[in-house]
């Protein structure tokens, strides 16, 4: 177990579909953008924490680890992890600054606290990616093959979980914990699976169907398109 | 010269490729330590060092990667990294006999130093000396650093090698997308990492060939040393449902021609390559003659290179002049002594922030306080400094052993500021510039003092250098500062100054900087003399000044002083510098826009109007409006019917339609909220229609805001009143809100799975207390299927919808409803 930080590079370009945006931006909101850009980088204290389990058992719709009391429960967590002998588990976070920041945009400026979140929102996916990049080329050398990032929240791997999850990579470390309603504090952080497949796996995962009661747009319920890292390989996206 | 190095001149080297992947073919279980394996089954070893021998390899390497205490540690086998370095060097000797080298591999501990990760530089070196002698005793060629993801580890890891054993060092790095892990882009590398006495440099893992091609290309611009490759290569990925191998052994061999081409003499494969590999690509070497091997002219001439952990800043007479902020010293400003004192590190950094931002190109730091500990000091200002700020630093420290300290922090290659002509200073500094990859920065003084004359002074430079060289530095990294007197106690010595800069350039050949502001020291109109003196001495050939940044001549001095001593070829920088917008911030909109018709002049009319709501103009926007009332004949409702109005709607549909997006949306929505408030003032209190009060928030557990704001921001704008409760706010609220406003709608807003529930509870409540209000829900997790089955009367697919929404639940009006909307 581990715990980084790692100084954010990020071009406004990587934050255009964070906005939801397919075109160039006009000359205000790229002003905007490249402001944010500056305050966020300034201002954010990425850390990274991860840790490795073996698997301890696979069946069906649950996944256990050795020395965790984490489930990777749900049908489509436990096919994306079907063929790992180990999971590494890694959290991130940009800080409490950021919520600070953000916090104190969001009543009076809402163009500016829209484009101030989607910045902080592209900071931390970048940032994941980068950790996510490390672990995996580790995990190549010692001979197995990197899946791609599966996150509490996907498909019918609930939420509720959250707090297993950052017991077990001791998140406090880096300051990252659940509220009582399980969301992520400091807001911009994620939790990730990685795991360890014994053959190759595409890097991509297939969409999983929505759980009962949860949104039935045709794709996960994460409902994060824009803010997905396998938006552009995820398979409803391109329908 | 060792037999590496020298056989490295004549021809290109071809490497062997993985260990790894090769192992796990020979029983190697996973997850289990390479090197502790190979202690019980070292024939296994040999076959595959003997593969690679047979398919051309002329380097082998040592079955080490994580052969190191923290890496052992993983296995409780840290006491273990002699016998697995001897043992794995005298194995690849015992393959290799004389008919191939032999490299040390050392991989990274797998921690970062600190601030990025836990460990100090004594730790890591201690950590890279133990497994290198061990290499050295087991015979190796040269040490081969391998894999290495941040220049801070990789630095400790070369100061060892070069410190503690007498091997030529190989040093390669992996990138992805262009930079390290900890963002260094090669260039950076090579300018760090050869200034610290790398004999090779280059690129391994992570990607195939093609990937490092420009990482192979950015290093040789950047460099005259020997490079080296080792792609990936042969590792499967599964496409479409197929195992897919992309770099095949051929592919690979296609690579060769063009990585010579771009300065490789060490030529190798990582992960998952096999002998096949190696086999074909000693086919394509073997094929080209050794002219077409590639003879790369290694004499580049560069300019004084300054590095950070992410950025180069250069400096010389073919650059522009650079400035370099003075303001974090603690001895002229009494805040910053203050902020060191007392541990205050946002202050320090919120200085560095500023002068980065006002147009400093390097930072000089200054930590000298004589109750503190300059040493540790210097390390926790850099270690501070360096992960907030990307632009290089100037170590402004006379003391050996604190400076030494700083040094090992900085993870770049750093500035001396200073060295003298005296005797002592010659012989404590100038090899902790050598050792620690620095360039040096050497002031015309010694026992004497300073000498009045500028001949004087350019003997003293003259033996600074001299003596530099003679340390082993290179000539573009020794600077000299002729050093600036008080022009308030002897005016003519300026010119001394002046004439020293013009001396030195012209015999010594090496870069100048001055600390400007001694200049003016006791005199009035400080910036006067500074900006002058500057002017001056750039005419002079000065590269860099050591000033205030905040001093608004500055940039325009060092600007049109470049442009006039034909440092600024096109005047690109000038014009650049020149055209410069300010404070950024659209709200500021400081910058001119286009008026409908083109030209500078405003057209008085509700064309206008709309053009600066639709492009989300604030400035101009009242002082129209107050022409519009006063000359034309409208009436402040109708303007706001005739002028605000229709480009509200039509933002909508632009947004609906795809052509312009939320961040538009809303600048807009701010100015039509600028237009309305001052037009409301300008009417009887009861002339606008209350359309509606809504009560609005997002339920309790949940705390996010930003789409909850939009709709608020654009329902106000359309006439609502609205009573915005907030975020994490309980079903009680809502009603008594409701009830205590009399409005005629909720909406709620989640964004969470989690939270979603909560919107259920808000509408039972009120359907109990029987309230004559209806509920309108939204937000990224709610669809219309949710929101039917928990009783809502309206669902709000985004913004825009909502309002629509909002008005057909007011009106009743069915014929107001949208397409996909079932109620």
């Amino acid at each position: 177990m581990n715990l980084f930080k790692i100084p954010l590079t990020l071009t406004y370009q990587e934050v255009l579909p964070f906005l939801g945006m397919n075109k160039e931006p006009s000359p205000q909101e790229k002003e905007l953008i490249e402001y944010y850009l500056k305050e966020i980088k300034q201002k954010a204290q990425p850390l990274g924490i991860w840790k490795t389990f073996s698997v301890k058992a696979w069946e069906p719709g649950k996944i256990s680890l050795e020395n965790s009391p984490l489930l990777l429960a749900g049908v489509n967590t436990s096919k994306h992890f079907k063929t790992c002998d180990h999971i590494t588990l890694l959290g991130t976070t940009l800080g409490q600054e950021i919520d600070h920041l953000l916090a104190h945009l969001s009543p009076q400026n809402p163009a500016e606290a829209l484009i101030a979140d989607a910045v902080a929102s592209t900071a931390i996916e970048c940032f994941t990616e980068q950790l996510d990049l490390y672990l995996s080329t580790q995990i190549k050398r010692k001979g197995y093959f990197p899946t791609a990032r599966f996150s509490p929240g996907y498909g019918d791997w609930s939420l509720h979980r959250q707090k297993e999850f950052l017991a077990s990579i001791e998140s406090e470390k880096i300051g990252l914990t659940a509220t009582a309603y399980f969301l992520l504090q400091p807001m911009k952080s994620v939790t990730a699976a990685l795991g360890w497949s014994k053959t190759p796996v595409p890097r991509s995962y297939d969409s999983p169907p929505a759980a009962e009661g949860f949104a039935k747009k045709p794709c996960c319920s994460a409902q994060t398109c824009p803010y997905c890292h396998l938006a552009s390989s995820c398979p409803d996206r391109q329908k | 010269m060792s037999k590496f190095l020298s056989s490295l001149k004549e021809k290109v080297l071809l490497g062997d490729g993985a260990l790894g992947t090769m192992l796990a073919q020979k029983g190697l279980p996973p997850g289990e330590s390479p090197e502790l394996w190979m202690l019980s089954h070292p024939e296994k070893l040999k076959i595959i060092h003997q593969a690679y021998l047979a398919a051309g390899a002329q380097v082998l390497q040592t079955n080490t990667f994580g052969a190191n205490s923290l890496k052992l540690q993983e296995y409780q086998a840290s006491s273990q990294v002699r016998a697995t370095n001897l043992t794995a060097a005298e194995l690849v000797r015992e393959v290799a006999g004389e008919k191939a080298f032999v490299a040390g591999i050392v991989g990274p501990t797998g921690h970062f130093p600190a601030p990025l990760g836990a460990y100090t530089w004594s730790q890591l070196v201690e950590v890279f000396r133990e497994q290198m002698e061990a290499l050295q005793e087991g015979g190796v060629d040269f040490l081969f650093l391998e894999t290495f993801s941040d220049l801070g580890e990789a630095r400790a890891a070369l100061y060892a090698a070069k410190n503690f054993t007498s091997l030529p060092v190989a040093c390669s790095l992996t990138y992805t997308q262009g930079r390290t892990l900890t963002g260094t882009p090669p260039a950076t590398a090579a300018v760090v990492l050869a200034a610290m006495g790398a004999d090779l440099i280059g690129a391994n893992c992570s990607t195939g060939a093609q990937e490092l091609l420009p990482i192979m290309e950015a290093y040789s611009q950047a460099t005259n040393l020997p490079l080296l490759v080792e792609p990936n290569a042969g590792i499967p990925e599964l496409i479409a449902g197929k195992t897919v191998y992309r770099e095949t052994p051929a592919r690979m061999a296609g690579f060769v021609k063009p990585f010579l081409q771009l300065g490789v003499r060490l030529l190798g494969a990582c992960c998952g390559s096999t002998p096949q590999h190696i086999q074909a690509m000693n086919e394509k070497l073997y094929a080209l003659s050794p002219e077409k091997q590639g003879n790369i002219p290694t004499n580049k001439k560069f300019p004084t290179r300054l590095a950070s952990r992410t950025k180069v800043v250069t400096l010389g007479t073919s650059e522009l002049p650079r400035l370099i902020g003075e303001r974090i010293n603690p001895t002229a400003r009494k805040s910053i002594a203050q902020a060191f004192r007392e541990n205050e590190w946002d202050l320090i950094r919120q200085e560095g922030y500023d002068q980065a931002e006002k147009g400093a190109h390097l930072l000089d730091l200054n930590v000298g306080l004589p109750e503190l500990n300059e040493g540790e000091l210097l390390q926790e200002s850099i270690r501070q400094l360096q992960m907030a700020l990307d632009i290089p630093l100037v170590l402004d420290c006379t003391d050996p052993a604190a400076l030494e300290k700083g040094l090992q922090e900085y993870q770049g290659k750093a500035l001396i500021n200073s060295v003298n002509g005296e005797e002592k200073s010659l012989t404590t500094i100038l090899p902790l510039a050598k050792k620690y990859g620095a360039a040096v920065l050497g002031l015309t003084l010694d026992e004497k003092g300073i000498p009045a004359k500028a001949e004087d002074r350019l003997k003293i430079a003259e033996k600074i250098v001299a003596r530099a060289l003679e340390t082993g530095l290179a000539r573009e990294d020794i600077l000299i500062d002729c050093l600036v007197l008080t022009a308030a106690t002897d005016p003519a010595l300026s010119l001394e100054t002046i004439k020293a800069i013009h001396l030195v350039k012209k015999h010594l050949g090496v870069s100048c900087i001055l600390g400007l502001s001694n200049v003016s020291h006791g005199l009035p109109q400080r910036s006067w003399l500074n900006n002058t003196f500057l002017a001056l001495a750039l005419g002079a050939g000065l590269d860099a000044a050591i000033a205030n940044p905040h001093d608004p001549r500055i940039s325009g001095t060092l600007a049109a002083g470049a442009l006039l001593t034909a440092r600024d070829p096109g005047a690109r920088n000038y014009l650049h510098i020149t055209g410069k917008a300010t404070v950024p911030s659209a709200l500021a909109n400081t910058k001119t826009k286009t008026t409908p018709n083109g030209s500078g002049t405003k057209t008085v009319s509700l064309t206008t109007l709309h053009t600066y709501l639709l492009q989300g103009q604030k400035e101009p926007l009242i002082p129209l409006l107050q022409e519009l009332l006063a000359t034309t004949e409208t009436d402040p409702l109708s303007l706001i019917n005739e002028g605000i109005i229709p480009p509200l709607e039509k933002i909508g549909s632009l947004f609906t339609q795809g052509e312009i997006f939320l961040p538009q949306l809303l600048l807009t929505s701010e100015a039509v909220k600028a237009a309305f408030s001052y037009l409301r003032e300008q009417l009887p209190a009861a002339a606008l229609e209350n359309k509606g009060t809504i009560v609005l928030g997002t339920v309790k557990g949940d705390i996010h805001d930003i789409g909850k704001n939009i709709v608020k921001a654009l329902l106000e704008n359309h006439g609502y009143r609205i009573i915005d409760l907030g975020k994490n706010v309980p079903a009680s609220a809502f009603l008594s809100a409701a009830q205590k406003e009399k409005a005629q709608i909720i909406g709620l807003s989640a964004l969470m799975t989690t939270t979603m529930m909560e919107m259920e509870t808000v509408i039972k409540e009120v359907r109990k207390e029987k309230l004559p209000v209806k509920i309108l829900v939204g937000g990224a997790v709610v669809t219309k299927e949710y929101a039917r089955r928990i009783g809502a009367d309206g669902y709000g697919k985004d913004a825009v919808e909502t309002i629509k929404v909002v008005q057909r639940l007011l009106t009743g009006d069915e014929a107001r409803r949208g397409e996909d909307e079932p109620f």
